[in-house]
């Protein structure tokens, strides 16, 4: 019968020379396996006198000990060996391209609507919109813009076979805001409006945002707040200033054009407000006596194209690939 | 209107450098260029037809500025009683409320105009003319007063103003033979018509070398009888664009007065009394009340009361201070001063829109519900389809009518009456053909893919002769289905690329969506669909009919339209528990004849109620002429999980074999093995 002593050593020698776990299982079940060698040198122990059972017992389980010890080292050593040599195999060009469905992009006036209507939102303008075919009541005449004025010749306008057109700026809904809803009111009023007038710096369709605010006591000086505020955070990554111009709008009384400056570049004509006329809001249904309102109006092309540096308006409805992917933006 | 500094500076004295004036001008509402260093020009505003002479901007400026301002001269003119004043006829009082002319003889007619007249002309950017239409043109660029010089030996008997009867034309001095319209009045002898009231006079009645005689007219036009017409005649006149405006009442006589004088020192001759029609002299106008109240509410601040009224005093209003404002009386050349908001503004415009203070903006005026506009799904949308590579198109909401019949063959479009062109002649009833276009001009500029969409309102007519406009979201995909790249195998977009695109939009609710095979007449008879909600019409998915390939230059290319009013907002999600116990799965390989479609299956399978039939899906489709028959093998994965215990074998069998049966007895379909 060979010593306890010399079974360890064999085993040591064989685990070490283990070259994968497998091997190592096999070892384990030669040696400490319930038919292995030192298992079976446990069952030999009751045929040893008794004053040596106790040593033997002891040397016994000593080397099982150290068996197991060593299967342990090895296999965290093979295990570790393994996993690198994986990692190994399994190593990629991480700079080859992703696969890839590009993200489309939401059009740059889109955004720019968008932009603009919630940040009114925030500030309690309720999102409304009025038809884009109009009669002449609301697009002119209740806009005090009766038949012979002037004002109708900067509002080329396209007719429809039987009488209406298509609406030449977003104040209308002006008139159907203040008919629908009784004051006080604040509504913002997005949409496609339409001018008979087609060139580099002309479109004949464009958007607009028409905002309406009707209250008490409503001066020139909330409107210089509320647009300055808005303003200041459209154009907010660089110094902005403003400045409003008298102007004539015959819908509004006082009138203005409000300009930007950005960062201390050029002042740039941005959009036309003013007190509400009595007479718009005599036609809305509106008592001028008690009420009164303010009321602006912003080209979204214009806006877009400072906010984006797009130097052709065309290029807002050529619908180009290569224009519109510059707008996909991060997720953020 | 355009105007050298130095005549400016003859009425208005001393005014602030050219840059600071034009600055001044332009923040008070006339809009001021410097377009030499001392001529301005002006762009001004409908409302201010007062200030279309060099008189009104030296008023203006003088009022801004604090400059003294001057009156142009007015002299009373040489006459000679002895010339009888021309005869007139009718004049129509409500179009013309004031008319005067004169005549004047023994003009020499070799007169020239006067150099420093020319140059100021010249300055102005108004082409010169013969002498005496020289000088009726400088007197209205000094005056306001539009006037016309007739050659009085063409002019036969009484002058008269009268509406344009049927079918008169004039020969015109600019713009060629004019049909006249009967909304327009004209100047007439008693043979023709000489001129088109305010806005041109005729060519065989125009002064000119030779001119011997004249009948010099200065009138008085109601803005309403001009406005409009030069346009419709295609004309714009300077005359037409000041009598649009409306002209000071009660100029006329001064500007005649002015106009003779030049005349008679530079061409000689004698000038007959004045006849006149109507009125001469200006309406007295109404005085305006302002008050402080609504001074301080409209500004934000609260001007002093000599501020105020040094403002109203400075365009020439009587101003009366009152305990609690102002009452002014405008002058007659601000016969737009009506109402109390009209002196607000001009108070505001002079004092200077810099002093209006800048207010918080107010907070809403009581808690209520946000208002969530519908239209907030939109931008879900556009944010779900530029996920899955759609970018967003802005098309023109007219388009060629003949492309709307490629569509809609029966559809009616509303026309525009006054179109660009013909291509933009029709209001879209869909949106899918602009889109085409748009794809069109991509692939044709190498876009390897494309996949635009749009939403916008389509229109149509309703009854009762309105309009009934309606927001659409269409797409249209064609070319690659991704950009090359190495990880994924070439190939082109198809139809399920775009039902997938479209199925997505509607997230969990896309299992209430139905396709069902449809017939439109743009779109492939065998690739198209039309799409339903619950059972409720939503749009059509398909490919373009390959008939229609050649129009838009697309092969292979495929479209989507929805009616965005038609899809109802989904309720909020309702959590509903899965099974704990497991599941069975089960895949059948079924023989089905071609016209077997995967609908048919589902429903077929759906119709018998499993309950414990989780997942049902079609997971392969298989096409072989090995097969037989006009046959193609359906790969449908079945996955069982029951609510209330673990199914055992025995029991996904038996419910496989009452499917398989069901399949095959109303489809005919056979398992493969």
């Amino acid at each position: 019968m060979q010593s306890v002593e010399t079974i360890r050593q064999r085993a040591d020698a064989a685990i070490r020379a283990a070259a994968d776990r497998a091997e190592l299982e096999r070892l384990r079940v030669a040696y400490l396996g319930r038919k292995g060698e030192l298992t079976a040198q446990k069952r030999g122990l009751k045929e040893l006198p008794a004053a040596e059972r106790p040593a033997a017992g002891e040397r016994i389980h000593a080397a099982c000990g150290e068996i197991e010890r060593a299967l342990a080292e090895r296999g965290a050593e093979l295990a570790e060996r393994e996993t690198a040599a994986r990692i190994e195999a399994e190593r990629l060009d991480v700079t080859l391209p992703g696969r890839r469905l590009p993200p489309g992009a939401r059009h740059p006036t889109a955004q720019t609507l968008r932009r603009v209507c919630d940040w009114f939102a925030a500030a309690g303008f309720d999102e409304v919109y009025g038809p884009e075919v109009e009669d002449d009541l609301h697009n002119f005449e209740a806009l005090n813009i009766p038949p012979a004025h002037p004002a109708r010749a900067m509002h080329d306008t396209f007719y429809l076979e039987g009488g209406r057109l298509l609406r030449t700026h977003t104040s209308p809904v002006q008139i159907r805001a203040l008919k629908r809803r009784a004051p006080p009111l604040r509504v913002i009023a997005p949409g496609r409006v339409y001018r008979r007038d087609s060139d580099q710096t002309h479109s004949p369709m464009f958007h607009q945002v028409e905002g309406l605010l009707v209250d008490r006591d409503v001066g020139m000086a909330d409107l210089k707040g509320i647009l300055s505020a808005f303003l200041e955070d459209f154009f907010g990554d660089r110094a902005v200033e403003t400045r409003f111009r008298a102007s004539y709008f015959p819908f509004t009384e006082p009138s203005a054009e409000v300009d930007v400056r950005v960062g201390g570049g050029d002042w740039l004509e941005v959009l036309g407000c003013g007190l509400v006329h009595p007479r718009v809001l005599r036609a809305g249904g509106a008592d001028p006596e008690r009420w009164s309102g303010y009321a602006f109006g912003m080209g979204i092309e214009r806006l877009a194209m400072l906010r984006y540096g797009i130097r052709d308006l065309r290029l807002l409805f050529a619908n180009d690939l290569r224009f519109l992917a510059q707008f996909a933006g991060p997720a953020a | 209107m355009r105007c050298g500094l130095d005549w400016l500076a003859e009425w208005a004295a001393p005014l602030p450098p050219a840059a600071e004036l034009a600055a001044r001008l332009t923040a008070a509402g006339l809009e001021a260029e410097l377009r030499e260093p001392d001529l301005l020009e002006f762009d001004l505003t409908p409302n201010r037809g007062d200030c279309l002479s060099v008189r009104g901007l030296a008023r203006e400026a003088a009022a801004l500025t604090e400059a003294a301002y001057r009156e142009p001269p007015a002299p009373a003119g040489a006459l000679d009683p002895r010339l009888p004043p021309p005869a007139l006829g009718e004049v129509d009082a409500a179009g013309c409320p004031g008319y005067s002319l004169r005549r004047i003889d023994g003009l020499d007619p070799a007169a020239r105009t006067p150099d420093w007249m020319a140059a100021r002309l010249e300055r102005a950017g108004v082409r010169g003319h013969a002498f005496l239409v020289d000088v009726t043109n400088y007197v209205m660029l000094e005056l306001g007063q539009p006037l016309h010089a007739f050659d009085a030996a063409r002019v036969a008997g009484a002058v008269s103003v009268r509406p344009a009867r049927p079918g008169e034309r004039l020969e015109a001095l600019a713009g060629g033979e004019l049909e006249l319209a009967e909304d327009m009045l004209v100047i007439a002898d008693e043979t023709r018509a000489l001129a088109a009231a305010g806005i041109v006079g005729g060519a065989d009645s125009a002064v000119g070398a030779g001119t011997a005689s004249a009948l010099l007219e200065a009138a008085l036009f109601a803005p309403a009888a001009v406005a409009g017409r030069a346009r419709r005649l295609k004309l714009h006149t300077e005359s037409a664009h000041r009598f649009e405006r409306g002209v000071e009442p009660g100029l006329a006589l001064r500007a005649l007065r002015r106009a003779t004088a030049l005349i008679l020192e530079h061409a000689g001759g004698r000038a007959s009394p004045i006849a006149s029609r109507g009125r001469t002299g200006a309406p007295p106008a109404a005085p305006v009340r302002l008050r402080a109240r609504r001074l301080h509410a409209a500004l934000g601040y609260a001007p002093q009361a000599a501020e105020a009224t040094r403002a109203l005093a400075a365009l020439g209003c009587r101003v009366r201070e009152e305990a609690d404002g102002w009452v002014a009386v405008p002058p007659p050349w601000r016969y737009d001063l009506a109402l109390e908001e009209d002196l607000v503004e001009e108070v505001a415009r002079v004092l200077g829109y810099d002093r209006i203070p800048r207010a918080a903006p107010r907070p809403p005026p009581a808690w209520r519900r946000p208002e969530r506009p519908w239209t907030a799904r939109f931008w879900r949308c556009r944010a779900r389809l530029a996920e899955r590579g759609w970018s967003e198109a802005v098309t023109y909401s007219f388009t060629e009518e003949r492309l709307e019949r490629l569509f809609a063959p029966g559809a009616a479009p509303l026309r525009l009456r006054n179109p660009l062109a013909a291509e933009q002649a029709a209001l879209r009833t869909t949106l899918c053909p602009s889109l085409l276009r748009a794809a069109q001009y991509n692939r044709n500029r190498r876009a390897p893919g494309v996949r635009l969409f749009e939403i916008a309102r389509v229109y149509a007519p309703a009854d009762g002769g309105g309009v009934d406009e309606r927001w659409a979201l269409a797409g249209v995909a064609a070319g690659a289905a991704y950009p090359a790249q190495w990880g994924a195998q070439a190939r082109a977009l198809d139809f399920y690329d775009v039902k997938g695109d479209l199925e997505s939009l509607f997230g969990a609710q896309a299992p209430a969506l139905s396709f069902a095979p449809a017939a439109h007449p743009a779109l492939h008879p065998g690739r198209a669909a039309r799409i339903a909600l619950d059972g409720r019409p939503l749009g059509v998915v398909g490919a373009l009919h390959p008939e229609l390939e050649e129009e838009f230059g697309l092969a292979d290319a495929c479209l989507f339209e929805l009616e965005l009013e038609a899809w109802p907002e989904a309720p909020p999600a309702r959590f509903a528990p899965w099974p704990e116990y497991p599941e069975a799965e089960r895949d059948l390989a079924l023989l089905v004849h071609e016209d077997v479609t995967a609908a048919a299956l589902e429903d077929c399978v759906r119709g018998l109620g499993v309950e414990a039939l989780r997942t049902l899906a079609v997971f392969d489709v298989y096409r072989d002429p090995a097969l037989g028959g006009n046959r193609k093998s359906v790969g449908l994965r079945l996955i069982f999980q029951s609510l209330s215990g673990t199914l055992c074998d025995a029991e996904v069998d038996g419910l496989v074999a009452g499917i398989v049966g069901e399949l095959s007895e109303r489809l005919g379909a056979e398992l493969r093995e």
